[in-house]
């Protein structure tokens, strides 16, 4: 039992640690993870952060190096500019001195040419007309050409010619007295010092902007009109301004660059010098992306660390836990192989450590268990001895109230004892009438059995146990040797069993009066102890009760029995009374009829008076008898009914055609008032003819003269007939009486003109009684002195829907 | 006196079971009076077939008392239907108790007719004669 309690404990708590179980195996991944993402972050940001810092950092600086470079660029490709139109100064300042000193300005001229291939060609001009004085080519001779020219300050001169599509004029002006001279170098020349490589800084391309829209680049002279000045780009727009500066900004051909200009007031010419920023940053970009490898590989390294710390953290979690869940599901004898001298050492050290007592706690526990349970198994018996106890009350008490013959009763009860308390044996013994035997009512078991007689009766008083319970009313118990004792001195209480261990008798009574004794044996020896005997008590108590039922029932019965067996005599009497009167009365009739009618021969006048009285006072006679006979059976109830549906509307036709044939010879009038549409009322048929015969009969019996009115109505339910007849006069006194005692009223009786017609009649007696049992009422009213109406009802009801003829049961008279 | 079935009453054959002598006499004095010459008397139900087998080579009428000893008329009357003896035999129910529900009792048990007592000597003549040619007489006195 202990072992079943125990296992019953695992097996409840497994199925509610297994859905426990599953959240802790899926652990495995969120400790990790939740520990790898700890470690990303920790790493990973900070190196991004400050990967994106020197990255920037990169580009500034790359962005001011360029700018400065290109800065110092412009200078140089200024100063080299200078110093170009410096050199043309001097060359022109030594031909003017030449040219001072008278020599021949042609060949000066061309001598100079001769000296630099760049130089397309040197003009003279008189700087007040305008007219060409000498040049080393034919072409420049023309004027015209030379006019933007004229009146130049001394220094670089980049005309526009009239044309819009031709290139300016490139020249340098030296104006001495009248005279100027211009020399006309080459684009290229210029062009050279802007490609310069020396001068340049690497990767950058320098453009000399020339003042209106024309651009000198490494590859020529472009032209940009100045119109699209806010779309050309940043460097070009502010140069033609006449402002200096730098910055990044998208040049002509829309590549973001770096770009540094100036203008120079002296010779109008701006110096751009511009580098892809692609280019100038290339070498930041291979920084940075030197940079951004190391981080992530620092990463990488950092994750794969954190990988592997965190799989040494959790997995020896995760072996704890489940080892945590097998014990849950009661597998105690769990250990965790963890050889570590970390924390997690320890942790699993002190698991083991807790497993190993939990083990031992646990098997106390088990010990506990089966203790609490043998705890319980104890209780639940005395609790279902209780249960037994209150069953067999109750059956005790369904038995009283259910069976009502003492015998059955008993034998039942000790039947019931006898099994729901495995008995050896129970008895009931009931007191005789004069309280001087206890005698053997009824018993159940062995007693009966093991062919030892039980005695029919004991002594009351006597040295037996019932006997002496049946005389004190104490219950009593006996056991063992006592009983042995008992058993083998005189009386032996009752018949123990040879089984039996002890034996208690409890007394039978109600209040005071002891009815009997309740005598039960038992086979264990420790049977019948105090609480036990209170159960006993009860139970005969109820007993008790139940017999003194049993015994009032079947006097009550016995009572009903006599006073049917009273009313079937009483009936049986009325029947043979009237029918050995009305035996003679037959003979009289029938013979006094047969001389009447001269069948022995001829009478003479007297004799045929004589013999006419004997005939009607004998047949009133036999009217009489009926009448009584007719009212006792209504008083017994006994008299037939047999309802049906009834045509009250025919009946009341019927009778006054009869009526009228009575009233033949008479001075009386019989006038009904009766709807033709009475209702179709459930009743005996022959019985409300009988009663409205009745009432009309006697009134037409009693009224000499004057008229008798039949009157039905119906309403509230009922159907009400009344006779009025003025001729019979009713005295108050009598009113009461007239439906109790037979015979019509005795002043109509003595006061009427038939006073001879003196014969008692019990119709209106019979009629009240056949009204009543009909469901109706009679009564009747005086009026006016003289006169006085008869009334009864009838109830207006359906047929049920089964008969119920109470009063069919009539034997045949004879 | 010819009956309409052609029996004359003087050949009729009646037999009255009738516990009371003077009812008996009553009733066999108002059949002489008819003209009826052969009337026979049991005073109950006893032996009352095998008596007529003996005695009575035809039986043309039966008036039976309900109220007998021993046994009462309807029992009497159940034997006497079995009887092949009295096939064309009116048997016919005589009493006091002449309630509706005896009156239809009789009429549902197989009687001919049924009979009042105490016997009306005026119309008894007319009642005997009308059974005897065949009509069922139910009378309630």
């Amino acid at each position: 039992m202990a072992q079943q309690a125990i296992d019953s404990v695992v097996e409840s708590t497994a199925p509610r640690s297994a859905p426990r179980s599953l959240p802790t195996l899926g652990m495995r991944g969120g400790l990790g993870r939740t520990l790898l993402i700890a470690f990303l972050l920790l790493a990973i940001v900070p190196l991004s952060l400050l990967t994106l810092l020197t990255y920037h950092e990169i580009q500034r600086d790359t962005r001011q190096k360029s700018i400065a470079s290109l800065e110092t660029v412009v200078a140089l490709k200024e100063a080299h500019l200078i110093d170009w139109v410096w050199g043309y100064e001097r060359e022109l300042g030594l031909l003017a001195d030449a040219l001072g000193r008278h020599a021949d300005p042609v060949a000066e001229m061309a001598a100079v040419q001769a000296r630099d291939p760049t130089l397309r060609g040197l003009v003279l001009v008189d700087r007040n007309t305008g007219q060409v004085l000498a040049s080393t080519d034919q072409a420049w001779s023309e004027p015209e050409l030379v006019e933007p020219l004229l009146a130049a300050e001394k220094g670089l001169v980049i005309a526009s010619v009239s044309s819009e599509e031709a290139q300016p004029l490139l020249a340098i002006s030296y104006p001495w007295d009248e005279r100027q001279l211009i020399a006309l170098p080459d684009w290229t020349s210029l062009q050279r010092i802007v490609a310069a490589p020396g001068a340049s800084w690497e990767g950058s391309v320098t453009h000399l902007v020339l003042s209106d829209g024309w651009i000198l680049t490494e590859e020529g002279l472009a032209f940009v009109p100045t119109g699209e000045l806010e779309s050309v780009s940043q460097g070009l727009a502010e140069v033609w301004q006449r402002e200096d500066g730098s910055g990044a900004y998208e040049n002509l051909a829309g590549e973001p660059v770096f770009g540094a200009y100036r203008w120079n007031p002296a010779l109008q010419v701006g110096i751009l010098a511009e580098q892809s920023q692609r280019q100038a940053l290339e070498m930041g970009n291979t920084l940075t992306a030197l940079v951004v490898g190391a981080t992530l590989v620092v990463a990488l390294v950092t994750a794969a660390i954190a990988a592997l710390v965190t799989r040494r953290v959790t997995q020896p979690i995760v072996q704890l836990t489940e080892t945590a869940a097998w014990m849950a599901r009661g597998k105690l004898n769990q250990q965790v192989v963890i050889s570590r001298n970390d924390e997690i050492g320890i942790l699993a050290r002190a698991f083991n450590r807790m497993a190993a007592e939990l083990r031992v706690l646990y098997e106390n526990l088990e010990g506990k268990v089966a203790e609490r349970t043998r705890q319980l198994e104890a209780a639940n018996e005395r609790t279902s001895y209780h249960l037994i106890q209150l069953a067999t009350s109750a059956e005790v008490a369904r038995v009283a109230t259910s069976i009502r013959q003492l015998d059955a009763l008993l034998a039942t009860v000790v039947q019931l004892i006898g099994r729901a308390f495995e008995l050896d044996h129970a008895s009931i013994y009931l007191l005789d009438k004069r309280g001087e035997w206890a005698e053997a009512a009824a018993f159940s078991g062995e007693g009966g059995l093991a062919g030892q007689t039980l005695p029919d009766r004991e002594a009351v008083g006597g040295p037996s146990l019932v006997g002496r319970v049946a005389a004190d009313g104490q219950r009593c118990v006996v056991r063992g040797s006592e009983l042995v004792g008992q058993t083998a001195g005189k009386g032996l209480g009752s018949v123990a069993s040879r089984s039996a261990a002890c034996e208690m008798a409890v007394p039978l009574q109600v209040r005071d009066r002891i009815l009997g004794v309740l005598e039960l044996q038992s086979g264990r020896p420790d049977d019948f102890g105090e609480n036990e005997q209170v159960v006993y008590q009860s139970l005969a108590d109820q007993i008790s009760i139940a017999i003194e039922n049993a015994r009032a029932y079947a006097l009550e019965r016995e009572t009903v029995e006599r006073l049917r067996e009273l009313d079937r005599l009483q009936s049986q009497f009325l029947t043979n009374m009237s029918h050995a009167l009305r035996t003679p009365l037959n003979s009289i009739i029938g013979f006094s009829r047969v001389l009447l009618k001269e069948l022995d021969g001829p009478l003479n006048e007297t004799q045929n008076a004589d013999l006419t009285v004997i005939h009607e006072s004998g047949r009133q006679l036999l009217g009489l008898i009926n009448d009584m006979l007719e009212l006792s059976r209504l008083e017994l109830g006994v008299a037939p009914f047999s309802p049906g549906d009834v045509n009250l509307y025919e009946i009341i036709e019927g009778v006054v055609a009869t009526t009228r044939a009575l009233a033949r010879g008479k001075a009386v009038q019989i006038y009904e008032d009766v709807p033709a549409n009475l209702p179709v009322l459930y009743t005996d048929g022959q019985r409300v003819r009988q009663v409205i015969l009745a009432l009309l009969s006697n009134a037409v019996k009693y009224t000499e003269e004057g008229a008798i009115h039949l009157q039905a109505c119906t309403g509230d339910g009922q159907v009400t007939i009344s006779v009025r007849a003025m001729g019979l006069a009713i005295r108050g006194d009598e009113l009461e009486h007239i439906f109790g005692e037979p015979g019509p009223p005795s002043s109509t009786r003595s006061a009427g003109p038939g006073g001879g017609d003196d014969v008692p009649s019990f119709g209106l007696a019979i009629s009240k009684r056949v009204v009543e049992r009909l469901g109706g009422q009679i009564w009747v009213k005086s009026v006016e002195e003289t006169g006085s109406i008869f009334t009864f009802t009838l109830p207006i009801r359906p047929a049920p829907p089964q008969k119920t003829d109470r009063g069919n049961s009539d034997e045949p008279l004879d | 006196m010819i009956c309409a079935m052609g029996l004359d009453l003087k050949d009729a054959c009646v037999l009255i079971v009738e516990d009371n002598v003077r009812n008996y006499a009553l009733l066999a004095r108002l059949l002489s009076f008819m003209g009826v010459k052969q009337t026979e008397w049991r005073r109950s139900g006893w032996h009352v077939p095998e008596f007529a087998h003996d005695a009575m080579p035809k039986v043309d009428l039966i008036l039976l008392d309900i109220h007998l000893p021993d046994e009462d008329g309807y029992k009497v009357l159940a034997r006497l239907r079995e009887d092949e003896h009295f096939r064309q035999t009116r048997i016919v129910a005589v009493t006091a108790d002449i309630s509706s529900v005896n009156l239809s009792r009789a009429q549902s048990a197989g009687f001919d007719g049924f009979l009042a007592k105490p016997i009306d000597v005026d119309h008894f003549p007319d009642q005997i004669r009308r059974i005897l040619e065949g009509e069922a007489v139910w009378d309630l006195g």
